[in-house]
This record gives structure tokens, sequence and C-alpha cells, in this order.
């Protein structure tokens, strides 16, 4: 049953997503095409005037809709569970034989997948944009370097967190944005509001505590003066990056579980269908 | 025969309004039972007690043995007030859909139904009217061959022919081993085919009884009766 | 829905006597199979379990038989329909006879006036 509603919801899902990308797509190829035929990436001869105006137009349109494409993402994966479990068409999707566990996972999955995807879309963007073979090859040469980090016996622990907090992201993201919606459900109107709402308060939240977190570790910053060595300074870095790390991770952790939780329980108990 | 639909001192109440005060009912299969009562008495929220979409403040339910739940779900064919379909399916994909999730949907059945209408597999939801998209759910959760059927207020508001196309199709698929709940205030429109009814008031059960003694012991219609029960 | 029913009475009984109506009448010929419980309800506009009723209340009484398999007949017992039809004529009598002697006619005026009335319904 995971298998089918997966199934669904990544086809109820990818028409207009897929639509979106393409078109992001088309702009970044149309900003390279511009730009490479105006010679404003600083080729020999200099191109016509308009022609640079038009690329660099196409090159601010194409981040903006980047930009908007990121936003969308997020928003429509909110959309997409608020719309088919807490709309009219919940009374289906409740109501079909599968556990609340399962549309959670199913929907949060798909949700995790397309984050997944815009990151690669930001990326492929702008690599369209202004690649050159040049910078492909550095950055080819570059990635043993990159692994090599992860055993260097200095930051390799801090890459690990980095890279575990970068996998978590998405997820926490999606329950997060879950639970939102779950709770804007509880009010009898405004439902969309509630969820805006309380979003926002745990962003709130979330800044503070991040906030309250760095200010407290970098306390001994304060203390640097000529007798610091750089080694010094250099491992007080680290640190303050290590536990800001875990910070992050552990708090993103405990909001997804609390994500999932708090969804369950209210999917469960407290739907609130009109 | 085991009872496809028990419950015990159910209750449930939004804030201070009960909406339904312990109701002890017991429905035997393989019939047709009208749940008759005048808005807000509680036909909706008995209804959704049992497709599991409200959970209960007290009480027990059980449908086919089962309290609410995967179970239960896979054999009640719910027919909501609301239009629930996904908009922007082709017919073609709900049926997919509905094939998929639903072991007893017989989708050749379907078929038939939508074809007799003239409603192509390949029109958008969206793009139906109003009356056929409730048409079309009633051809969905019809064509499932379901042990309990839950039809909240299937013809309210519709014209006389959707009407009796409605009850026409009901009347087609039903399975004489099944039980229809369907819950209406149009009694009139409805008591031909009902078996049984349950008068319900103030989310209390007035009355369970099968509709041929009441016309036998009172001489009335069930219409007539209940107008005389529930006299304002 | 096509039949006219009466809600305040039984619905089976009410089908019972239309369909006794039907044999009686020739509309149902001796040995005609008759429709399926469903074609029938579905035409009478009544649950299939109701004209279930009905049949089983038409075959206690005769006029209709079951085959294991293929469905079920009207009687070819002709003997019998033609005592139905002579029973249901009787009631229909007596219904009447109550109804004129409640209005003060004796049997002898009533023929009278069913004779004349004939008259006057030829011309």
């Amino acid at each position: 049953m995971l298998k089918k509603l997966f199934k669904y919801e990544w086809k109820a899902s990818s028409r207009l997503l897929l639509a979106v990308y393409g078109i992001v797509i088309l702009f970044s190829i149309l900003s390279r095409i511009f730009m490479e035929v105006s010679g404003i990436n600083g080729s020999e001869e200099a191109g016509l005037p308009i022609l640079e105006t038009i690329a660099a137009l196409f090159l601010m349109l194409s981040v903006v809709m980047l930009c908007c494409s990121v936003v969308f993402t997020w928003v429509f994966i909110a959309y997409r569970f608020y719309k088919s479990v807490f709309t009219e068409q919940g009374y289906l999707t409740n109501t079909l034989p599968v556990t609340q566990q399962q549309i959670i996972v199913a929907k949060g999955l798909v949700g995790v997948i397309w984050q997944i995807v815009n990151l690669l879309l930001v990326m492929i963007s702008f690599f369209i944009i202004a690649a050159t073979p040049k910078d492909l090859g550095m950055i080819f040469r570059a990635i043993p370097d990159l692994f090599k980090l992860f055993v260097n016996p200095d930051i390799g622990l801090t890459m690990w967190m980095i890279l575990a907090a970068v996998i978590l992201s998405p997820f926490t993201m999606v329950m997060e944005m879950y639970m939102c919606v779950a709770i804007g459900n509880l009010l009898n109107g405004h439902k969309v509001l509630g969820a805006v709402g309380t979003y926002a308060g745990i962003y709130a939240v979330q800044q503070i505590i991040a906030i309250i977190v760095m200010a407290a570790t970098s306390m001994r910053f304060v203390s640097v003066d000529y007798n610091t060595t750089s080694e010094q300074a250099q491992g007080w870095v680290l640190n303050f990056v290590n536990i800001n790390l875990v910070m992050g991770i552990v708090l993103g952790a405990i909001l997804l579980v609390v994500g999932y939780l708090v969804t369950k329980h209210i999917m469960t108990k407290k739907l609130n269908l009109q | 025969m085991n009872a496809i639909l028990e419950c015990k001192g159910l209750s449930k109440s939004y804030g201070r309004f009960q909406a339904l005060d312990h109701v002890d009912l017991t429905l035997e299969p393989g019939k047709i039972i009208g749940l008759l009562g005048p808005n807000g008495s509680g036909k909706t929220t008995f209804i959704k007690l049992i497709n599991q979409l409200l959970v209960p403040d007290e009480g027990t339910l059980l449908i086919d043995g089962n309290a609410p739940g995967v179970e239960s779900k896979s054999i009640i064919s719910y027919l909501p007030e609301k239009t629930y379909l996904d908009e922007n399916q082709k017919i073609a994909e709900t049926l997919d859909f509905f094939a998929d999730f639903y072991d007893d949907f017989d989708r050749s059945r379907a078929v038939q139904m939508l074809e007799k209408l003239n409603i192509s597999p390949e029109a958008r939801i969206k793009t139906l009217s109003k009356g056929t998209k409730e048409k079309v759910q009633l051809i969905l959760v019809m064509s499932r061959k379901a042990k309990l059927y839950c039809l909240d207020e299937p013809i309210a508001g519709v014209d006389p022919a959707a009407r009796d196309y409605i009850l026409n199709t009901i009347i087609n698929n039903y399975d004489e081993n099944a039980t229809i709940l369907i819950s209406t205030h149009l009694i009139a429109d409805i008591e031909n085919i009902l078996d049984e009814v349950i008068f319900i008031q103030n989310g209390r059960i007035r009355l369970y009884s099968d509709v041929d003694s009441i016309r036998v012991n009172k001489r009335m219609s069930i219409d007539g009766y209940f107008r005389e029960v529930f006299r304002c | 829905m096509s039949w006219v029913l009466d809600s305040g009475r039984p619905i089976y009984l009410q089908i019972v006597e239309r369909l006794e109506l039907s044999i009686v009448s020739g509309q149902f010929k001796p040995g005609d199979k008759v429709p399926s419980v469903r074609e029938l309800a579905v035409e009478a506009g009544v649950n299939p379990n109701t004209m279930q009723k009905a049949m089983v209340e038409l075959e206690r009484q005769g006029l209709v038989h079951s085959e294991r398999t293929s469905g079920r007949f009207i009687t070819e017992d002709e003997a019998m329909i033609t005592q139905v039809r002579e029973e249901l004529a009787k009631k229909q009598i007596q219904e009447f006879m109550e109804r004129m002697n409640k209005m003060g006619f004796d049997g002898e005026e009533i023929v009278t006036l069913l004779q004349k009335t004939m008259r006057e319904g030829k011309k």
C-alpha cells in the first residue's frame, strides 16, 4: 500500500513541479545563449548593446525563477498535504484502507525527493548559466580532495556532521511543514493562515535557539588577543562550528520526530474535515 | 449471523454540543437501512465515526467485528456529501486509483455505468459539472463489492431525474449480503427501497424498526410516521 | 419509478397484488419466465429484498415456481390461475358490495343499477 500511495502522490505532484522546473531550465538555457551571443561573459569582441541588455534581463529572470522554484517547491509540498488530507479530498484519503503512518511516510518521501530534485535543479541551472568546460574540469578534479576531507583528522568529524545535517534537513523541513498544516487543520476556519502562523512561530523559536547557542559558544572569541596562536584560534573556530552543527542536527532530529508524532496524532484523533 | 455494525454507548461531542449521546445499535447484514433524522441530529457524525474520520469520546464501535481501522476501511464503501475526488485526475486515473486501493472494486462495472452516462474516461474531473461529479462518485462507490455501504445524503439537492438515477444505481448494484446505510432527511423519496429505518434525534436513537412493522402497526408511511414522531 | 406504490402499506404485499394481476390478466403467460428479482426491483423502484419477499409469497401461493438454476416461472396450472383470478374478482366485488351497502343499496338494487350502468356504457 505504501508503494501505491507513493505512486499516486508522485504522479499528482509531478505534473506541476516538472512544468515549473522545465521553465527554469528553459530560462537558464536562454540566458546562456544570449550571454554567448552578446559576449557579455568576456569574449573578445563586444556584441550589440541590445543583446547585452537582453542577456542581463534573462540572467536576472533566471535567478528570480530559480529562487521562486525553491519557494514554490516548499509551498507546494505543504499544499499537497493540506489539500489531500485536510480538505474535501481528505474524505477519500483518510478512508483508504491504509494507516495514517503510511500516508505521512508516502507523501513525506515524495516531498523529500522533490526537495532533492529542486537542489539538483539549482545546481544544474548554475552550470547551464555559468559553467565553462574549464570550471567543470576543476570541479571534477576537486572531488577526490573533498572526499579526503572526510578522513582528515582535524575536520573529518565536521565534514561528516555537515553531511548528516544536509541529509537530515529535507526530512525535517517536510515534517515541520506537515505538522504546521496539521495544526492549522485544528482551526475551524483560516486553516491555511493557521498553518502559516504555526510555521512562523516555530521558525522564530528556532532562530532564538540558534542565536542563543551561537552567542554562548562564541563567548570564547572575546578572549582572542595577541597571545592567541593561530592553532588555538583554528581549534576554537572548529569547536564553535562543531557545537553549532551538533545543536542543528539534534534540533532537526527532534523537530522531525515531534513533527511526525504531532501530525500522526492529529490525523488519527483530531481530524477536522468540514 | 454476525453483526456488520455494533456500537455500545457511542458518544461524540464538539465542545459543548453533544452530537451523539450513548448510542447502542446492532445492524445485521443484508439490509438497506435508512438513517433518518432532521438536520443536526447526528447522522453525519455517526457515519464519520464509522469511517474513522472522527474518534468517539466514549463507547465502542465494531464493524464486522473490528474496531475502525485498515480492516474496516477495506470493507466499507463510503459516499460522503462532499466531492472528494482529485480534480486534476482523469476519470481513467481515478478508476486506476480505486482499483489499486480497493480489492473489491469492479472496474468493468464502473466503466459500464460511465459509458451509459456518456462520460469519457479521458475527461478530467474538474471539467465535469457538479451533478456529474456526484454521479461519478456514486458509480465508484457502488462499483465496490463492499460489505457495508455508507451513503451520506445521496439525494439531497438533486433533481427528480437524478434522484431516480441514484436510487436505480443503488438497487442495481446492491448485493443481497451487503448492508447499505443511507442517511437522509428526504424520507418519502427513499422509503420504498428501505428494509429498516433508524430514527435519530439530538444524537439519540429514537426508533430502530423494520419498515413493514411501522406500516402495519401504525397504518402510515414511514414519511408520515417520521413527521408524527418529529413533530415540532 | 414506474410502479405506483402506496408507502402506507407493506410494499411487498402491493407487489404481490400487482404481480397476481399481471398473471391473471395474461400479461405473464403460464410457463413464462419471470424476470430476475433485480430487474423487477429496479423496474418497481424497490429494494431487491422486498421483491424477493414478494416472490417467496407468490411461490407459497403456487403462482410461481423456481427452477434451481434457470430462474422462476409462472405456473402452468391454468386451473389455479383461473381460481386466483376469481378470488381477486370476488374480493373486488365484496368490497364494492360493502360500499354500496353503506350507501343503502340492497342486492337487487345493485344488480339493477349495474345492468343500467353497463347498458349506458355501451351506447
